[in-house]
């Protein structure tokens, strides 16, 4: 089952973003991706993946081409567009705020 | 968003809406693949392949699930589900042709007289003068509360007056109608004839057809015999001629020079105009006396930037300062109107919008009707919604689904209700043609496109009132389980027999507020219709005459002219008596001023007026308006003898009230400058109707026509039979007096009357016919709901009846949730009602609304016998069930 409560809500989109960034990849390769480098940590489920990817897609941040894998299947390889590059930037930027101010709250020395 | 995004986005869209099948497909490869390689991998760490397949598809949670979020994603879903549920839609009209057919029929039968009426409405109230920029231009009405007059001409004095106002008006015009012969081409004909000032055409900014219109760069006297002619003049009576322009045409013995043929659509408020001559009202002789008549039109073009109000109030200072100059016919406020608000007549307005209020009331009873069958079959489709539910569909979902099939009804009942339209504005075209006026307009009237528009809204509306609604209240919109509970349907109709109930009580109201409207207005109209007369129409023929004042030019001429006439009518075989007389009642004559008895002292103003008749000796005869006192004009009366008068009964009993008025003085004034002429009192008459709709006795004075004579007349004759065979000789006998007088309708008395009223009892005809299709529409309506609300509680008529009930307590039962229904609704339709005749007697008729108390009684007794007449039926199919059938029905 999915566990929102694992990812800090609309985080998932920029997640997917900046894995992307980093080369064209088939869904199936980003879920690996994702719980690879998160260390298990962030558990995304394959029944919430798929329509993120759809999603992300229809907005116009990614774009999507069927492609021979290297196991000789054909799969839908996702990459990212300027668009989503740009959008990427902006989620980024707002996340480094976000968290650092979170930071320094939590960081806060009691009386 | 930008454009930068709809580039990647749109074809997306596009392509997700013309190949979602190509979608649907990759997206079951991509999936597909995602399996096979998570599989592939858990076999890979040492699961058993069955165990693999399984924990794949854990991990992935609903497939079918995944996929619908998937294609929610490409946000065109609704368009495709949109498309599911017409089709499916479709499959339920066919399965149930019963309910379809009802629906539509209830629907495009309220849709239908909507746009029928709309049409009407468009044509007579919204369609705008073909002229150019026309809310700017005004016509400058009179009115006069003291004598309750509205809309009357200005005089030629006022006119004047304002025009001479550089800074009031852009450009001001006048326009006095006439009759005059028109001779030279086959039998003379009367048309009717506009004096303009030459500016006229330029301030309404219409250009001729062919030729040109007066100017205002060419004089007076080099215009002064030129006419512009109406497109229908031309076509009838000049063969359409090409080469007309440079023609002549005879007017009255005065030959005049055609200029130009004005458009088709081009007219004078409601009277088509035949010809247009130039007339500057200014530089004409004028009595004093003709200044004061009130016959001109006065248009004008707003200032830009100016409003109406404000050109109202300065046009009242400027007639004010007039009023203290000139001490005449005092009283008199301008009334500042838009040009389309002036060429509707109040009656007319007031007619159009009762009757477009009354079929906007059908429709909202056609649509509860339609929301109540709508609810039942939601309740018949509970298991339906509830699988649908289940297997994931939201309630917005579902409640798109419903207004699809919605719509589908929508469209087939407003397709239908077009074409009734089309047949009801055919039928209304024909009816509506009972006055000149009245024909122009309805043979104008025709299902255009902003009547299209109307009737595509109005079919959306009511989608919204009859489908969605609905759904919105509708229990069965949550998810409550049927699948588990076999008594849920029997708990769920509590509330659903409620609603309807709801439906009912308001379609109940609104039939008796329909019926207090329409019963109140039929009621007022129908006592005009009967009002007194006073005279005997039957086997009258009337023909009007109105003699050219070039030809007779004098009074001795034109006395001379009808007495002649009238000595050969007499002689015609078949006549019992004939006669002439200025005005037949009925047709609001001119108001002669007059005084009674010895007083002299009154000022104008306050002398009062009476309806002047100005009649030959045997029109009491004819008209067989009994002489109760003293004796009637004859012979010996003439422009010689003593000056003689015949008062009516009102007059004597209020003027002379303890005296014999037979031998007394009256004092009559033609105009109000004129001096009076006492005329000693010879007779009394009794009282006659002036004017349609008048409720009490008006004074009237009657006087020998050849002591005041005049330019047009009517000739009246009592024949035996068939009065209309003597058309033939009456006019042979005017031709053989002068070949070139035209002759008006010659028409049996009975249609001069009945003319004037068939408006109104058309719009009788109508008013009724929409009450009953109301009322019909609102039984069928008990009766479904009384029926579905029986059916509802078989189950537990049955149980009632396995303990005990009786049958007569069963039959009470469905039939006093029948009787509930219908108090209630006429309860609140009662209060409605009231309402309703208040602003009816207040717009309409403005004395008494007492007499809709009547109404009041009378419609809640037809709704509530419909009522119970609707849960007999019902009531009696109840107590036939079978204890053991009901107990089993589910």
């Amino acid at each position: 089952m999915s566990k929102p409560s694992d990812l800090v809500q609309g985080t998932l989109d920029m997640l997917l973003l900046k894995i992307l960034a980093l080369e064209p990849m088939n869904g199936f390769a980003v879920s690996q991706r994702l719980k690879q480098v998160s260390g298990d940590v962030l558990q995304v489920s394959d029944g919430s993946l798929y329509p993120s990817l759809h999603k992300l897609e229809q907005e116009g941040w990614i774009t999507a081409e069927w492609k021979t894998s290297e196991y000789g299947r054909r799969a839908k390889y996702y990459s990212l567009t300027r668009l989503g590059r740009r959008q990427l930037e902006k989620e980024a930027d707002n996340w480094g705020r976000l968290s650092s101010a979170i930071s320094r709250v939590i960081k806060l020395k009691e009386a | 968003m930008r454009p930068e995004h709809w580039l990647y986005t749109i074809p997306l869209r596009l392509r997700s809406l013309f190949h979602w099948a190509q979608a649907d497909q990759e997206l079951d490869d991509e999936l597909r693949d995602h399996l096979e390689r998570k599989t592939e991998e858990y076999v890979a760490k040492g699961m058993a392949p069955e165990e693999a397949r399984r924990r794949v598809r854990l991990d992935l949670g609903g497939m079918e699930r995944v996929k619908e979020e998937c294609r929610d994603a490409r946000r065109v879903t609704w368009f495709q589900d949109f498309v599911q549920d017409i089709r499916y839609g479709l499959r339920i009209l066919r399965k149930s042709p019963g309910f379809a057919s009802t629906v539509i029929l209830t629907l495009g039968l309220g849709i239908g007289m909507n746009s029928a009426i709309f049409t009407v409405a468009n044509g007579f109230l919204l369609r705008e003068p073909p002229i150019t920029d026309p809310s700017s231009v005004v016509m400058v009405t009179m009115a006069n509360p003291s004598k309750r007059l509205e809309r009357n001409p200005a005089t030629a004095t006022e006119f004047l007056a304002l025009r001479g106002e550089p800074y009031l008006f852009d450009d001001t015009a006048a326009l006095q109608l006439d009759n005059l012969p028109l001779t030279g081409r086959g039998d003379p004909e009367s048309v009717t004839v506009a004096r303009v000032t030459p500016d006229y055409f330029a301030l309404l900014g219409v250009p001729a057809r062919m030729g040109r219109i007066f100017g205002p760069d060419m004089t007076q006297a080099e215009q002064k015999f030129n006419a512009i002619i109406s497109f229908d003049l031309w076509q009838r009576t000049f063969g359409a001629d090409p080469g007309i322009i440079g023609k002549t045409l005879t007017l009255a013995g005065q030959i005049y020079t055609v200029i130009g043929v004005m458009p088709d659509q081009f007219k004078y408020a409601f009277v088509p105009c035949a010809v247009w001559i130039p007339d500057s009202f200014d530089v004409r002789p004028l009595s004093s006396a003709q200044n004061e008549q009130r016959n001109l039109n006065i248009f004008a073009r707003l200032r830009p930037g100016r409003t109406l109000r404000e050109a109202q109030v300065q046009t009242n200072a400027i007639l004010e300062r007039l009023a203290h100059s000139s001490p005449t016919d005092k009283g008199w406020v301008a009334n500042v109107l838009t040009l389309q608000d002036a060429l509707v007549e109040e009656g007319t307005r007031i007619a159009v919008l009762l009757l477009m209020g009354v079929v906007v009331f059908v429709l909202l009873i056609a649509c509860a009707n339609v929301a109540g069958m709508f609810l039942a079959r939601y309740a018949g489709r509970a298991m339906e919604f509830d699988v649908r539910a289940a297997l994931g569909a939201g309630r917005l979902r579902l409640i798109q689904q419903l207004l699809g099939e919605s719509l589908l009804f929508a469209l087939f009942g407003g397709t239908f209700g077009l074409l009734l339209s089309y047949w009801g504005v055919h039928l209304l075209r024909a009816k509506l043609s009972f006055n000149a006026e009245t024909a122009w307009l309805a043979g104008k009237l025709q299902v255009d496109s902003r009547v299209f528009i109307f009737t595509c809204a109005t079919s959306f509306l009511t989608v919204l009132l009859f489908g969605v609604l609905p759904a919105l209240t509708s229990s069965k919109l949550e998810i409550q389980s049927t699948l588990h509970s076999s008594g849920g349907t029997r708990s769920r109709g509590r509330r659903e027999s409620r609603l309807r109930g709801g439906f009912v009580v308001g379609q109940i109201a609104l039939t008796i507020m329909l019926i207090a409207a329409t019963g109140t207005s039929i009621q007022l109209v129908i006592r005009e219709i009967r009002a007194q007369l006073g005279f005997d129409p039957q086997g009258v023929l009337c023909a009007s005459l109105s003699l050219p004042s070039s030809k007779y030019p004098s009074v001795q001429t034109q006395a001379a002219f009808f007495s002649d006439l009238l000595q050969r009518i007499q002689a015609l075989p078949g006549i019992q008596s004939a006669a002439v007389t200025q005005e037949i009642p009925e047709s609001f004559p001119r108001r002669l001023a007059f005084e009674p008895g010895a007083d002299l002292a009154s000022k104008p103003e306050e002398r009062p007026q009476a309806g002047g008749y100005f009649v030959s000796p045997d029109y009491f005869r004819v008209m067989r308006i009994p002489i109760l006192k003293g004796r009637p004009f004859s012979a010996s009366d003439s422009a010689l003898s003593a000056r003689a008068s015949i008062v009516n009964e009102s007059l004597a009993k209020q003027y002379f009230p303890n005296a014999d008025p037979i031998g007394m003085f009256i004092r009559t004034y033609a105009d109000p400058s004129t001096a009076a002429v006492s005329r000693q009192i010879v007779g009394v008459a009794a009282d006659v109707i002036d004017r349609v709709g008048q409720r009490q006795s008006v004074p009237q004075i009657y006087v020998p026509f050849t002591q005041n004579p005049m330019s047009a007349m009517r000739v009246v004759l009592r024949v035996n039979g068939d009065s209309t065979t003597l058309a033939a000789p009456v006019r042979a006998s005017v031709w053989a007096i002068d070949k070139d007088q035209p002759i008006g309708d010659v028409q049996a008395m009975t249609q001069v009357i009945g003319a004037k009223g068939s408006g109104d009892r058309f719009l009788t005809g109508l008013l009724s016919a929409f009450a009953s299709i109301a009322l019909g529409l609102a039984t069928i309506g008990i009766f479904g709901v009384v029926a579905y609300i029986a059916a509802q509680r078989t189950h537990e008529i049955g149980v009632r009846m396995a303990l005990g009930a009786q049958k007569r307590d069963i039959f009470q039962l469905v039939l006093g949730r029948g009787i509930f229904l219908a108090v209630t609704g006429t309860a609140v339709g009662l209060i409605g009602s009231f309402v309703i005749i208040r602003i009816l007697a207040s717009v309409a008729y403005s004395d008494s609304w007492l007499h809709g108390l009547l109404i009041l009684a009378i419609a809640p007794a037809i709704v509530v016998s419909a009522a119970l007449l609707a849960s007999g039926i019902p009531a009696r199919r109840a107590i036939r069930v079978e204890p053991m059938v009901a107990l089993r029905y589910e």
